[in-house]
């Protein structure tokens, strides 16, 4: 690997560092739609769709790793749940949603949401199960999903909006008829 | 195939992940994580405290302020009542009892920031700048700057802990009333908003307004730190034991600025 990619990879690491931090310490301040901004999530529904699965996995093990840091659960939750889920979504951008367009992008953020809470659910589930973690079912477990979903839809969106402004490589129209 | 191999080339590093963790190889690293993250948090905490702060005052209409401020010079001009004053005084010969506690056993208290919430929905837990390297260890008592108990820190690294606050679910707390009874029971956690103390037997007196304490059965809490306040008593008659809800005595959205009790 080359020194350009090296110094890129660091780049990417503060800012996910960075995204983690405004993720949990600044809007999980907030009230209850805040908290559920997961940025992480729409992040890695678009690098899905931009880069290569490999340097998802890269920039996901290291988004893991600080988000199990900072949990009260058992370490290793976040991580596992997070590669689950790329694998799940890059085998469903690879055979359903392989044209990139708006519409595309905000099933996959939906079908992202939906997953990660199963995934979340039952590896914490597990963990609760088995007697190494005390906690288990967040209180309001509908309440904070809908709020993702309007979330991920809005980042999305926006995302989606911004991408198109400054590269091609999202579908700049919705899907024609 | 390539993806493939992808897959189970990271399957394997997150396995050595988690279990290096878990053998304790990787804290060095993780320190070093929380020591780079934490002063950035510590700034994004603040900020945000400083928006919920201003939102909050923004929120409330200008001349309810300026009624309340005539009203707040009013009262501070004005003599209390009876009621009033007995209260402050059970509070003030309270606050004297943890005072000199204190004092006796010569107990001593670490200064900590808040620096961030966690990563997690589940529980309601924050974490401090203090850590291991600052005397601290699990089940320490946590108290705001008022000197009342919000939480117990639960896990430790070099400079930061988890700390559980009691409005938790799984928060437990060993606790009396200051009341003639000094009524025993556990102050649990309700939902993350509030709590309640159980576990009261029936023939316990214990009414509205009483102070909780915590009672010292834990090893690393010392008693008659002050809890909360009893809001209402809800009473069963078929039932061994009776709850009563509890008020906090401190906001817990509000915190920023802890201590810790180092026994």
């Amino acid at each position: 690997m080359n020194y350009k990619k090296w110094y890129k990879f660091v780049i990417y690491f503060i800012l996910i560092a960075l995204v983690m931090i405004f993720q949990i310490t600044f809007l999980g301040n907030f009230n209850l739609f805040f908290k559920n901004f997961n940025l992480m999530l729409a992040i890695l529904v678009l690098l899905i769709g931009l880069t290569d699965f490999k340097t998802v996995l890269v920039y996901l093990v290291w988004f893991g790793v600080l988000m199990d840091i900072y949990s009260s659960l058992p370490f290793g939750v976040f991580l596992m749940t997070f590669f689950l889920l790329a694998i799940i979504l890059e085998i469903l951008f690879l055979n359903f949603f392989t044209n990139r367009s708006f519409y595309s992008l905000i099933i996959m953020g939906i079908i992202a949401v939906i997953i990660y809470n199963i995934f979340f659910l039952l590896i914490s589930g597990f963990f609760y199960l088995i007697g190494a973690s005390e906690f288990f079912m967040p209180d309001k477990l509908w309440l904070n999903m809908l709020y993702q979903l309007m979330n991920i839809i809005i980042i999305l969106s926006f995302a989606f909006w911004l991408i198109n402004k400054i590269s091609r490589r999202f579908k700049p129209t919705f899907l024609k008829r | 195939m390539s993806k493939l191999k992808s897959i189970i080339i990271f399957l394997i590093i997150i396995a050595l992940i988690i279990i290096f963790h878990y053998l304790s190889w990787l804290r060095p690293a993780e320190n070093l994580v929380v020591n780079f993250v934490g002063p950035v948090q510590r700034q994004a905490y603040n900020l945000s405290q400083n928006i919920k702060s201003f939102y909050n005052s923004w929120l409330t209409k200008k001349d309810l302020l300026s009624q309340n401020h005539q009203l707040k010079e009013q009262l501070k001009q004005g003599q209390f009542d009876q009621t009033k004053l007995s209260s402050l005084e059970t509070e003030n010969a309270l606050l004297k009892t943890e005072l000199k506690f204190v004092q006796e056993n010569k107990l001593k208290f670490v200064s900590a920031q808040i620096i961030t919430g966690v990563s997690d929905q589940i529980s309601r837990s924050v974490i401090i700048n203090r850590g291991k390297k600052d005397g601290l260890a699990k089940g320490m008592a946590v108290v705001a700057d008022q000197g009342v108990l919000v939480g117990k820190i639960y896990e430790v690294y070099d400079h930061s802990s988890k700390v559980l606050l009691l409005t938790d679910n799984k928060s437990k707390v060993a606790a009396t009333t200051q009341n003639a009874d000094r009524t025993a029971g556990l102050v649990e956690g309700q939902f993350g908003l509030s709590f309640s103390l159980t576990n009261i037997p029936q023939n316990q007196n214990i009414k509205p307004n009483d102070l909780v304490v915590t009672s010292g059965l834990e090893g690393l809490i010392p008693k008659n730190l002050l809890i909360a306040r009893v809001d209402n008593v809800s009473q069963i008659e078929s039932e061994i034991f009776k709850t009563a809800t509890l008020k906090p005595i401190v906001s817990f959205n509000e915190l920023s600025n802890v201590l810790v009790i180092i026994p």
